[in-house]
């Protein structure tokens, strides 16, 4: 029986990686500039029709699609058309500062985000819970194109608070200097957490405030366990259920705010090389990076399904049977 | 008997996100629930008449807050109509009364809020660049329900194949991050009003139809629907008559706060130059400006993210009260 609930997620998975394929392929296909016609530029029709041909231009939609996807499973995304590299040299460069960002947001978030929610629902309904969930509520309504600006504006400009460097300063590698690295990336990684945290916090808060009343807190608390030791290791891990999943969900509003966050801050990852894709209609590129980045996203969510088991011991034993 | 599963569904359509815990009981617990009477009569018994309750229950900040939104709306509305110079006209005559330029300083007895760096009045270009935003969040959101919603109670009510193939739909465009789906249908279809309109109801409807097939399912499994389906009554009568009732307020309820994330879906579209073309004023395309323009010149940032902030989080604390008052279920953000 679990084998058979296995294998139709599996298959689902299958299916849907599939169908975002096809979906994804469906639309940068008919992208109003033709690919021969962005490569050749004023060249002559016949360069057109020569470079049509080596792109299959030429053929029936589908024939098209499963050589695509062909040359996709087997790793050749092909090259960019302008500039003319292999689209994996051009992901290789740039995905590094996209997973950074990201990581390091979440980092930050969860740092702020966990103590903020403890508090909140240790006292809850108290000031600090009212005036913290109403700061949280307020931050939702914030996007990452409002916050950046802002953040910008007010900690590399305003004089007296100009701690970090400005947009488009120079990002040195993280393994070779991962002090200035992470001193550049700080501001953009905040702007991406700052609405990770108002998440977080209200998930954690409302989950928190539900475990604390199990039986088996009140135990923890007969027996006379301080309350830093309580909350850190007997009410944080059942409480994290929620958040882990929207966590995976969280992943769709991360990659999109990263790639604001690029724009805003000057930063050449994968989110700003799809936007310049985009804007100069280099079909190959904007297929390859929407592809790479859905599926990334569909495997992390598949990966935190498998998560649940390491968290909650209830569901291993479920799977177990 | 069978567990109550929960259930979460994420909504993350561009920035902002909201999530809500959306349990799918089954019928058992259902009906044992309406048999002990433990939730409908002891709300009955400690709660004023229904009507006032609702009132009272939502409280004064959300009729502020719906009084924020109605204010945007009839700016936007009449835009046209309000004592506003074109969004889109520079005064290039120095000696003119109503010469105004981003570099000469503030204020301007004719532009209240000052001008842009080409000389256009900042206040006009906001109640103008509002009409974007809201027709475009009220437009793509109105679409998204009436497509998804009837996806979403169909599929909740038959269930079987209908409910997989459905679904199956429904998780491709959700395994695309909300931007990256958008700037492809952009790519594909274009970057007109109308146009964006299309592509962010294209991005939306996932989301809307999990939310209306939830319903449908919890409320399916009701009473009357049972009483209905043994009296023989076609499907399409239930659905319409006794199914749609029942999932509107909900569906309402979480369109209100699609509205938000539609609007920031724009407002990103706009921030990366792939939203209505300009010289269209939007909020997006205003703060980006604001944002390459940060050290000569705040206000021109300052505006127009004030004038965004100001319609999303009335609108999405509008939904989220709605959502506590009509939902009995948890809803968590």
């Amino acid at each position: 029986m679990v084998h058979l609930v296995r294998l139709r997620r599996l298959l689902e998975v299958l299916v849907t990686l599939f169908l975002v394929t096809l979906v994804t392929y469906f639309l940068t296909s008919k992208l109003p500039g033709n690919e021969g016609s962005v490569i050749c530029g004023s060249a002559p029709p016949s360069c057109v029709t020569h470079e049509d041909a080596i792109l299959y231009l030429n053929h029936p939609f589908f024939a098209r699609y499963f050589h695509w996807l062909g040359d996709l499973l087997t790793g050749n995304l092909g090259n960019s058309l302008t500039p003319p590299i292999p689209i994996t040299t051009l992901i290789k460069q740039t995905y590094g500062v996209t997973l950074e960002l990201i990581v390091y947001s979440q980092v930050m978030a969860l740092i702020a985000a966990v103590p903020l929610a403890m508090w909140s629902a240790v006292r809850a309904n108290g000031l600090f819970d009212k005036s913290a969930t109403a700061l949280t509520f307020a931050t939702l309504s914030l996007p990452a194109f409002i916050v950046g600006p802002v953040l910008v504006l007010l900690f590399t400009i305003s004089k007296p608070f100009s701690l970090f460097p400005g947009v488009a300063h120079s990002l040195p590698p993280l393994w070779s200097d991962p002090a200035t690295n992470l001193y550049v990336m700080f501001l953009p990684s905040l702007t991406l957490a700052i609405g990770s945290i108002a998440v977080y916090q209200r998930l954690l808060r409302a989950d928190m405030i539900a475990t604390l009343e199990e039986d088996f807190i009140v135990m923890a608390r007969a027996k006379g366990l301080s309350t830093s030791r309580i909350l850190f290791r007997h009410a944080l891990r059942p409480s994290t259920f929620t958040m882990l999943t929207v966590g995976g969900v969280q992943v769709g509003t991360l990659i999109t705010g990263a790639v604001i966050v690029e724009i805003t801050f000057g930063l050449t990852g994968l989110g700003s090389t799809l936007i310049h894709a985009v804007g100069s209609k280099d079909l190959p590129t904007v297929q390859a990076i929407t592809i790479i980045v859905a599926v990334a996203f569909i495997v992390i969510n598949r990966v935190i399904d498998l998560l649940y088991a390491v968290i909650d011991p209830r569901v291993r034993r479920a799977r177990a049977v | 008997m069978p567990e109550p599963s929960e259930r979460s569904v994420g909504i993350g359509v561009g920035l902002g996100s909201a999530v809500a815990n959306i349990s799918e009981p089954a019928s058992a617990m259902l009906i044992a629930e309406d048999v002990f009477g433990t939730t409908a009569p002891v709300e009955g018994l400690t709660a004023p008449p229904a009507r006032r309750a609702m009132w009272k229950r939502l409280g004064w900040g959300f009729w502020v807050a719906v009084a924020i939104c109605a204010l945007w709306i009839l700016a936007a509305s009449l835009a046209g109509v309000l004592p506003l110079p074109n969004p889109n006209f520079a005064q290039l005559n120095p000696s003119a009364p109503d010469y105004c330029f981003q570099s000469l300083g503030h204020p301007y007895a004719s532009h209240l809020l000052g001008c842009d760096y080409s000389g256009r009045d900042i206040l006009s270009r906001v109640v103008y660049g509002s009409r974007v935003s809201l027709i475009v969040g009220f437009g793509s959101i109105a679409m998204g329900l009436v497509f998804g919603g009837a996806l979403g109670i169909v599929s909740g009510y038959f269930r079987g194949w209908i409910d997989d193939v459905l679904n199956v739909f429904a998780n491709v465009f959700l395994s695309f991050p909300s931007l990256v789906l958008a700037l492809v249908i952009v790519a594909f279809l274009g970057r007109t009003q109308t146009d964006i309109i299309l592509i962010i109801a294209v991005v939306a409807w996932p989301l809307l139809f999990r939310v209306v097939r939830a319903s449908t399912i919890e409320y399916s499994q009701r009473e009357y629907v049972l009483a209905a389906q043994a009296l023989g009554s076609k499907p399409s009568r239930i659905l319409r008559t006794l199914l749609l009732p029942d999932v509107v307020p909900s569906a309402i309820t979480y369109g209100l706060v699609g509205v938000a994330l539609a609007v920031v879906a724009e407002g990103a579209l706009s921030f990366v130059g792939q939203s209505v073309p300009s010289p269209t004023p939007t909020w997006g395309n205003m703060i980006y400006a604001g944002s390459q323009y940060i050290t000569q010149d705040v206000t021109l940032l300052i505006v127009p993210a004030v004038a965004m902030f100001s319609f999303i989080l009335p609108i999405n604390y509008v939904g989220d009260r709605l959502r506590q008052v009509l939902d009995n279920r948890q809803g968590v953000i």
